[in-house]
């Protein structure tokens, strides 16, 4: 779509702009030209206004967001299919762009990202690959094996997907958690399995690729696996990477800074040990971070490397929502997830 | 199998628990142990007190006057908000048994202790949670596993000659009570399955009649074998198989 295009569906039926709207595109056109119409150009439009990404729900979750060129990508599930959606700035909606039928049979999707204009998600598929039967008293039960292998997809638009991984060498079962680009290309994380239908993690796993189809496992030098554990976020503010674990033990926080290529750990923001970080993203000085208790409550916290400050709920944000990912969007943050209604990607006020 | 991100939505469904048919919780802090309450699904919940039934059952019958009674259970956690089935609520992991007078810690790596006892008594705490819970994975599992048994209800418990965690179990009971003298590294081949054989031929476990593989309650009969040995620290051939 043309940068005229969103200027004309944003126009009411009489063809006037509201007000808002009409100030806001007339600032992007301004900023655009400006930037001699690329497309950075447009977000740089959309960071002096606000952009009003729209509320995305769905029956399901939205796991994480990508920035695009053109806006948002998202991906989740709904009822139970792993799902896509995309957003266009300036656009009043999301849109569905794949779904199920997209993705090999058992594809879960935990995560996207971009790298230079095409879109990457992350995530595992799992398949039945045995049956037995298994005598239970006068019953005759048919026993499946499943086996979990981790998978990334790829797409120049959203709606058509290519599998450009299919396990990983040494870490055949699994699934990769989180992806990002890092440093001119793609870093996907996840968790292995020892063996098919096993789906307690014993270890994790990271691979890395400069241009989306070829991909080599890397070391995350510095992490401490956690017992039964997986990475349940890898967050980006410019240069700097956070990197979040999750075990039956607890949870833990490491930074990756310049060039470095160890993990450094960082100190928890919460004394009692007892929260799960589920997301992170880049806001003024550092990152904004959300988690669980053990209660269900969430907290969030503000800080990186120079430590962490207890903030309130972003305003926008349900009492009760799980949040999955948090995306930076002009002013304002775009955060997804999960609550007792089902999955959302709704602007928050970081 | 849960890989989704949605997979910690039913937490509402959740019980909370601080005993397991009567017998208190224990959690390592860092100051200790102490009382702690976790959360399960009510099913896996079921499962863990006719677990425990069964486990103060055989350890009192074929234990002795040391195992009368389980005073209290360690654990190392139940949910917890991740995949798998400690994010589904149906996992815990164990690591510490105190009896009357016995005391099984797991967390110290009791399944490697020097003692055969300690050794024999770890393998019956181990068949025991295989009649209930498959997946267990226990200390010859992986390194992650030295201090725990893990055990999760995700299918159902049968032994399986493919998967690793039931093949390092076998192996494991050849060895310690019937000197089988296998390398333990969770593949079935011809030595683990002449092992296997001698084991049977021992305690009576006639495989011709009873395949373990593919009748649970066959595979129940070989795991109560076990426990029996176990507990009464007794090599292969103590107790005869009903099988």
């Amino acid at each position: 779509m043309t940068f005229d295009g969103h200027a004309r569906e944003g126009r009411t039926k009489s063809g006037a702009l509201p007000r808002r709207e009409f100030l806001r595109h007339a600032s992007m056109v301004a900023v655009a030209t400006a930037a001699a119409g690329t497309v950075p150009g447009m977000w740089h439009a959309f960071a002096r206004g606000s952009p009003d990404v729209p509320r995305l729900d769905v029956d399901g979750a939205v796991a994480h967001l990508a920035r695009t060129a053109e806006g948002l990508v998202a991906a989740g599930e709904q009822s139970h299919a792993p799902s896509v959606w995309t957003y266009r700035l300036g656009e009043r909606a999301w849109t569905k762009t794949a779904d199920g039928a997209a993705f090999p049979s058992g594809t879960t999707l935990n995560a996207v990202a971009e790298l230079r204009g095409s879109l990457y998600a992350a995530g595992s598929i799992t398949q039945v690959v045995d049956t037995y039967p298994v005598v239970d008293g006068k019953k005759t039960l048919e026993v499946e094996v499943h086996e979990t292998t981790p998978a990334v997809f790829s797409s120049s638009d959203g709606a058509g997907w290519q599998q450009v991984v299919r396990g990983i060498p040494g870490s055949p079962f699994g699934f990769l958690s989180a992806i990002t680009s890092a440093r001119g290309g793609l870093l996907a994380v996840g968790s292995e399995f020892l063996e098919p239908d096993v789906g307690e993690p014993s270890g994790l796993t990271a691979i890395r690729s400069r241009d989306g189809r070829r991909w080599d496992r890397m070391p995350l030098e510095g992490v401490v696996p956690p017992r039964h554990g997986e990475v349940s976020l890898v967050a980006r503010d410019r240069g700097d990477y956070l990197l979040g674990t999750n075990g039956v033990d607890g949870a833990e926080l490491y930074l990756l800074t310049g060039s470095a290529s160890r993990w450094e750990p960082l100190p928890r923001p919460d004394r009692e040990g007892r929260v799960t970080f589920t997301a992170a993203g880049p806001v003024a000085g550092g990152f904004l971070l959300a988690g669980v208790d053990q209660q269900a409550r969430a907290h969030f916290w503000r800080g990186g490397r120079h430590g962490w400050r207890r903030v309130g709920s972003p305003k926008g944000m349900s009492s009760d929502a799980t949040v999955l990912d948090f995306q930076r969007v002009g002013r304002d943050l775009v955060a997804t997830g999960y609550s007792g209604t089902g999955g959302f990607a709704t602007e928050v006020e970081g | 199998m849960c890989g989704s991100a949605s997979c910690c939505i039913a937490e509402s469904r959740l019980v909370a628990f601080s005993r397991i048919n009567g017998v208190p919780l224990k959690y390592r802090f860092s100051s200790g142990w102490g009382f702690v309450t976790v959360r399960s699904k009510p099913g896996f919940q079921r499962k863990l007190n006719n677990w425990m039934g069964t486990l103060s059952l055989y350890s009192k019958t074929y234990g002795g006057k040391n195992f009368n009674s389980i005073t209290w259970i360690g654990t190392a956690g139940a949910f917890t908000r991740k995949r798998g089935c400690h994010g589904r609520g149906r996992a815990l992991d164990l690591n510490y048994i105190r009896w009357n007078n016995y005391t099984l810690n797991i967390f110290r790596g009791a399944h490697g202790a020097s003692k055969r006892g300690r050794r024999r008594r770890y393998l019956a705490v181990d068949a025991c949670c295989r009649q209930y819970f498959k997946f267990t994975l226990d200390g010859w599992y992986n390194a992650a596993h030295t201090n725990h048994i893990h055990i999760d209800n995700h299918t159902v418990p049968i032994l399986n000659r493919g998967s690793r965690s039931d093949t390092v179990f076998v192996q494991s009971v050849c060895n310690n009570f019937n000197g089988a003298g296998l390398a333990i590294d969770g593949d079935w081949g011809p030595g683990t399955q002449s092992a296997f054989a001698a084991i049977n031929r021992k305690w009576g476990f006639r495989t011709a009649e009873c395949n373990p593989f593919r009748n649970k309650a066959h595979y129940r009969e070989w795991l109560a074998l076990v426990m029996k040995h176990g507990f009464k620290n007794a090599a292969a051939g103590y107790y005869k198989s009903s099988c």
